[in-house]
C-alpha cells in the first residue's frame, strides 16, 4: 500500500489532539468507527448477515400465531394482523445489533489482557466495544426501514404513519446508550468472574421476556406485564413497537425518553464505579 | 478403522470434555442457572399462548411441555456432540484442517471429539426435567418403550442436522468462508423450538421433511405424548424409514462433498 493511499484510509489525522478528555474521546470514537466501518466494506457479505434470520424468525412466529388464532378467533386481546405487525418489527429490533457482543469483546479483553493497552492511553476503554456498536446501527437504520417495508408488503399488514415510525425509532436510538451501558457492565464483571456468558444468558432471557420483544404485554400475565411496564426494557421494543402499531399514542414516547436519561445516567455512574473496582482487582498480563 | 477404535475415540473425547468443564465450575452453575432461567420464560411465553388458545393444531398444555423438554434436549446433544460441524469451515479456510488429516483417523472424527462440549448437554437436564415435571403433574403417564424411541429419534435427529450442517460447511472448498450459509442454517434451528405442525404448505414439506427438522422435536413429542401405540406402529416406523432416508441423503452428500473438496484443497498457505 502507498503512503498516500495509508494516509487516505488511516482514521488518525494527524495534528495536535482535541484538548479536554471529553473531546479526545470523541476523536478516538470517530476513529474507531473509520476502522470499523473499513472492516465493514472488507467484509461486505457478512455484515448483511445480521438480517439474514430476519424472514427465517418471522415465518416461524406467522404461522405460530396464525395457528393460534386459527384455534381460538377472537379470544385474544389482539388479533392476527396486529400480532403479525408487532412480531414484524419486534424481530426487526431484534437484529438491531447483538448487544452481547459488547459483554464479549469486554470479557475477551479482560481475560486476554488486551485492556492493558487501554490502560496506557488517555482514553475512557468503552469507546472500543462502544465503535463497532455506532457503525452497525447505522448500517442497520439503512437496511431495516426496506426490509420491514417488504415484510409487511409480503404480509398484506396496513403500514403504520410516518410520524409514528418517527416516534418509535426516536424511542429506539434512545434506549441504545441504556442497552450498552447494561451489556458493557456484564462484560465488565469479567474482572472477578473470566468468563460472563452464563450471566449473559440469563440477563438475555429476562429481557427479551420484560421488554416485550418475545410476547407482547397484553398477553401476559398481569403481574409479569406491570413489572415490566415499570422497567426500561419496555424502551427497545413494547413502546416503539405498541406506538407505531397506533397501541399507545407517540406523546408517550416523551415522558419515557426522560426516563430513559434517568437510568442511562444511573448506569453510568454504575458503570463507572464498577470499572474503578474492576481494576483494583485487576492483575493485567503477568499479575 | 474399527468401529471399537471409532468408540474409543468418542470416548476419550466425552470424557475430556466432562473433565474440562469440572475445571470451570462456577461458569457452569451460571449455565445451568440460566438454563433454568430461559425455562421459566419460555414457560411464560407458552402460558400466555395456551391461555389464549388451550388447544392448537393437536397440541394441548402437556404434549407442548414434553415437546418442550425433547426441544432441550435435542439442542442440548446437538450443542454438545455435533455444533462444530456448522464451523468446519474454519477448519478449511484457516489451514488448521492440515493437522488433522495426518492423523490415521478420519479429520472429521477428530474434529467432531475435540469439540465435544458435554456440559452443554448436562446443563439442557435440569431445564428438561422441569418440562417433564409439569407435563407430568398435568397428568402425562409415558411408557419407558415411547420414551426410548422419542429419544432414539431424537439421538438420530441430532446427527440428520451435523450432517446438514456439514454439507453447507463443506462447501467452504469452493466457496471460502461460509459464514453467511451457517448463520442461515443456524437461523434454521428456529423452527425446532415450535411445533412443525404449525406450517403449512411448501414451507412445512421443506422445512419439516426435506431438512428434517420435524425429527427435532415434534416427531420424539408425538411418540413420547402420545405414546407409540396410539399414533400407530405403521407410522412411527414410516417415520423412522424417512429419518433413515434423510440421513443417507445426507451423509451420502457430505461424504460426496468431502471427497471432492480435498481433491481441490491445497492446505496452509494454498
Amino acid at each position: 500500500m502507498t503512503s498516500r493511499a495509508m494516509k487516505k484510509q488511516t482514521p488518525w489525522r494527524g495534528g495536535p489532539r482535541p484538548a479536554g478528555p471529553g473531546l479526545a474521546a470523541l476523536d478516538v470514537l470517530v476513529g474507531f468507527v473509520t476502522i470499523s466501518f473499513l472492516e465493514m466494506r472488507a467484509y461486505m457479505g457478512s455484515s448483511a448477515l445480521r438480517l439474514v434470520q430476519y424472514p427465517v424468525k418471522l415465518v416461524v412466529m406467522y404461522f405460530l400465531w396464525r395457528a393460534v388464532t386459527g384455534a381460538a378467533p377472537g379470544r385474544l386481546g389482539l388479533d392476527f394482523d396486529t400480532l403479525a405487525a408487532y412480531y414484524a418489527i419486534s424481530i426487526l429490533i431484534g437484529q438491531m445489533y447483538s448487544f452481547r457482543r459488547v459483554a464479549a469483546q469486554t470479557e475477551h479483553d479482560i481475560r486476554t489482557y488486551a485492556v492493558d493497552l487501554h490502560l496506557c492511553r488517555p482514553l475512557p476503554y468503552w469507546v472500543k466495544p462502544a465503535a463497532p456498536m455506532v457503525l452497525s446501527l447505522a448500517g442497520y437504520l439503512t437496511l431495516a426501514l426496506p426490509c420491514g417495508l417488504a415484510a409487511f408488503t409480503l404480509l398484506r399488514l396496513p403500514l403504520p404513519d410516518p410520524e409514528r415510525v418517527l416516534a418509535a425509532v426516536t424511542c429506539l436510538l434512545a434506549a441504545v446508550p441504556l442497552r450498552f451501558l447494561i451489556w458493557y457492565i456484564i462484560g465488565l464483571s469479567a474482572f472477578w468472574t473470566e468468563e460472563t456468558s452464563g450471566l449473559a444468558n440469563i440477563f438475555s432471557w429476562v429481557e427479551s421476556l420484560l421488554s416485550g420483544m418475545l410476547i407482547p404485554f397484553a398477553l401476559l400475565p398481569s403481574a409479569v406485564a406491570t413489572v415490566a411496564r415499570w422497567l426500561p426494557f419496555q424502551a427497545y421494543a413494547a413502546l416503539p413497537i405498541e406506538v407505531a402499531l397506533g397501541l399507545r399514542p407517540p406523546v408517550e414516547v416523551l415522558g419515557r425518553v426522560g426516563a430513559l436519561a434517568c437510568w442511562t445516567v444511573l448506569l453510568m455512574l454504575a458503570g463507572g464505579v464498577v470499572w474503578l473496582q474492576g481494576r483494583r482487582a485487576y492483575q493485567s498480563g503477568g499479575g | 478403522m474399527t468401529w471399537r477404535e471409532v468408540l474409543g475415540i468418542v470416548g476419550k473425547g466425552l470424557w475430556a470434555s466432562l473433565k474440562a468443564g469440572a475445571y470451570f465450575r462456577v461458569s457452569f452453575i451460571l449455565k445451568v442457572l440460566s438454563g433454568l432461567v430461559r425455562a421459566a420464560t419460555v414457560l411464560v411465553f407458552w402460558r400466555a399462548v395456551l391461555q389464549q388458545a388451550p388447544s392448537f393444531v393437536g397440541w394441548d398444555e402437556t404434549s407442548i411441555l414434553v415437546f418442550l423438554g425433547c426441544s432441550e434436549l435435542f439442542f442440548g446433544l446437538q450443542l454438545a456432540l455435533v455444533s462444530i460441524a456448522g464451523r468446519f469451515w474454519v477448519y478449511i479456510r484457516t489451514g488448521y484442517l492440515d493437522v488433522y488429516l495426518t492423523r490415521p483417523v478420519d479429520a472429521r472424527l477428530l474434529v467432531a471429539v475435540a469439540n465435544f462440549d458435554v456440559p452443554l448437554a448436562v446443563r439442557s437436564v435440569p431445564p428438561s426435567l422441569v418440562y417433564f415435571g409439569l407435563a407430568a403433574a398435568n397428568g402425562w403417564q409415558p411408557g419407558a418403550g415411547d420414551l426410548l424411541v422419542a429419544l432414539a429419534f431424537i439421538v438420530a435427529g441430532a446427527l440428520l442436522l451435523g450432517l446438514i450442517q456439514l454439507c453447507f460447511s463443506l462447501t467452504s472448498f469452493w466457496l471460502g468462508p461460509t459464514e453467511p450459509l451457517d448463520e442461515f442454517v443456524n437461523s434454521l434451528y428456529e423452527f425446532g423450538h415450535y411445533p412443525v405442525d404449525t406450517l403449512s404448505g411448501w414451507v412445512r414439506v421443506l422445512v419439516a421433511w426435506c431438512l428434517g427438522l420435524g425429527y427435532v422435536a415434534t416427531v420424539p413429542a408425538r411418540c413420547a405424548a402420545r405414546g407409540v401405540a396410539a399414533l400407530g406402529l405403521d407410522t412411527v416406523c414410516a417415520l423412522a424409514v424417512g429419518l433413515a432416508g434423510l440421513v443417507m441423503v445426507w451423509g451420502g452428500l457430505s461424504q460426496l462433498l468431502w471427497v471432492r473438496g480435498r481433491e481441490r484443497y491445497e492446505g496452509f498457505g494454498g
